[in-house]
């Protein structure tokens, strides 16, 4: 029986990063002789016979963006999903992205990838962890230019490990940490485009309907 | 004083329940809870409305829209969830994630690292309690990491504690008032 691999993109968006990060690991799969098929989790809000559809891949590969801190909702109903159910899988990978360039920020959620791993006697098979993707604006990872040529390497990198049934070296995930952009230049263009962008839209951004 | 408290358990717990409402009546505080399992809630649908069509405020209208208001005006927040491998269940997370429109697209630097601005002065205090079937090591501290994540990103003082069927009642009591002592010291 040849090796399967399930890669669920975990965001409740339509036309998310992760289904374009979901997407190019599929693709980087298929270069390594090796099938997957994506779960796309957009839009789902009821994962009652997720782990079905999952079936009896190999590996799964979960790609979450990071929402407060942690897996989104979507990742984590998913994950508990799986847990209830019967599901044969044997090896787990994650891909947690966020805006946030700093790979810190994603550490906490990889560990709670982790452990879920280990309580489920799963292989763990290591992660890949970017930053700023938020600046991929849902397009194909192939057409996101030169900011992200690192992430692209590393999910290559990632691909070909984990089309073998191995884990991703710690270097590979430490690579895909590093921060296309500094913090502070982010910081200072981020908020001059989303200036601009309120300007134009005449948007009062700062409102406080609250108090 | 004002609490907000998001009950995110699966099942009712009497002791986290009990501690919680010993100290808020000890504190004469007022309170509201939004109990997650009977409530018709959507987690957050990722639209990015609420920084551009409804400015603060979250375009899902459900049984969650109030969650930012109360966050926004409460003078302690907290929310309770199992804790599933290390972090929140998914009951309490569709909750937590309908806070986003408290939190601005703008970018600070804070601690060191890069966060959104937030929209209000007011960082209401943040308790976490989470309950475990049994204890474990790995899964409090990392549920105690979270708290501290999040803790950095709204800004806010935080504490996280673990209820196991082990946890001493007394016990559990003191470490929440010392918890809640510690959180709103200084707050009038």
């Amino acid at each position: 029986m040849s090796y399967s691999v399930c890669i669920a993109s975990a965001s409740p968006r339509v036309h998310s990063n992760s289904a374009s990060i979901a997407e190019f690991i599929r693709q980087a799969l298929v270069r390594n002789d090796v099938e997957a098929d994506i779960l796309n989790l957009e839009r789902r809000w009821d994962m009652t016979g997720a782990a079905e559809e999952i079936g009896n891949a190999d590996l799964l590969i979960l790609v979450s963006p990071l929402y407060h801190d942690t897996l989104s909702w979507s990742a984590t109903a998913l994950l508990e999903e799986i847990s209830m159910s019967s599901c044969s899988m044997k090896q787990f990978a994650a891909v947690v992205h966020s805006g946030y360039p700093e790979g810190a920020q994603r550490e906490t959620a990889l560990e709670i990838c982790r452990c879920f791993a280990d309580m489920h006697q799963m292989r763990w098979l290591g992660a890949v962890s970017p930053g700023l993707t938020s600046v991929i604006g849902g397009i194909e990872l192939q057409k996101s230019g030169s900011m992200f040529k690192n992430l692209r390497y590393c999910l290559e990198q990632a691909a070909a490990f984990w089309a073998k049934g191995e884990e991703v070296p710690e270097e590979v995930t430490n690579n895909s940490q590093r921060p296309p952009m500094s913090p502070r230049l982010l910081k200072l263009m981020g908020n001059m485009s989303i200036r601009r962008n309120a300007r134009k839209k005449g948007l009062d951004i700062l409102r406080k309907p609250y108090g | 004083m004002y609490a907000y408290i998001i009950d995110g358990l699966k099942e009712p717990h009497s002791l986290v329940t009990g501690c919680l409402s010993d100290m808020l009546s000890n504190r004469s505080w007022t309170s509201e809870t939004l109990t997650v399992r009977e409530t018709s809630l959507h987690p957050c649908i990722g639209c990015g409305g609420c920084s551009e069509r409804t400015v603060g405020e979250c375009t899902v209208k459900d049984d969650g829209s109030e969650i930012a208001a109360h966050v926004a005006r409460c003078r302690l927040f907290v929310l309770i969830s199992d804790v599933t491998f290390g972090g929140y269940s998914s009951l309490a997370k569709r909750a937590l994630e309908r806070t986003l429109p408290n939190i601005l697209p703008f970018f600070t630097m804070f601690q060191g690292e890069l966060h959104h601005r937030l929209r209000y002065e007011n960082r209401p205090p943040m308790l976490f309690l989470g309950v475990l079937p049994q204890p474990d090591k790995r899964q409090e501290s990392l549920f105690a990491s979270l708290a501290e994540r999040n803790g950095i990103n709204f800004m806010a003082r935080n504490v996280s504690l673990i209820f196991t069927p082990e946890s001493d009642a007394g016990e559990m009591k003191s470490r929440l008032e010392r918890a809640v002592e510690e959180l709103t010291e200084g707050q009038s």
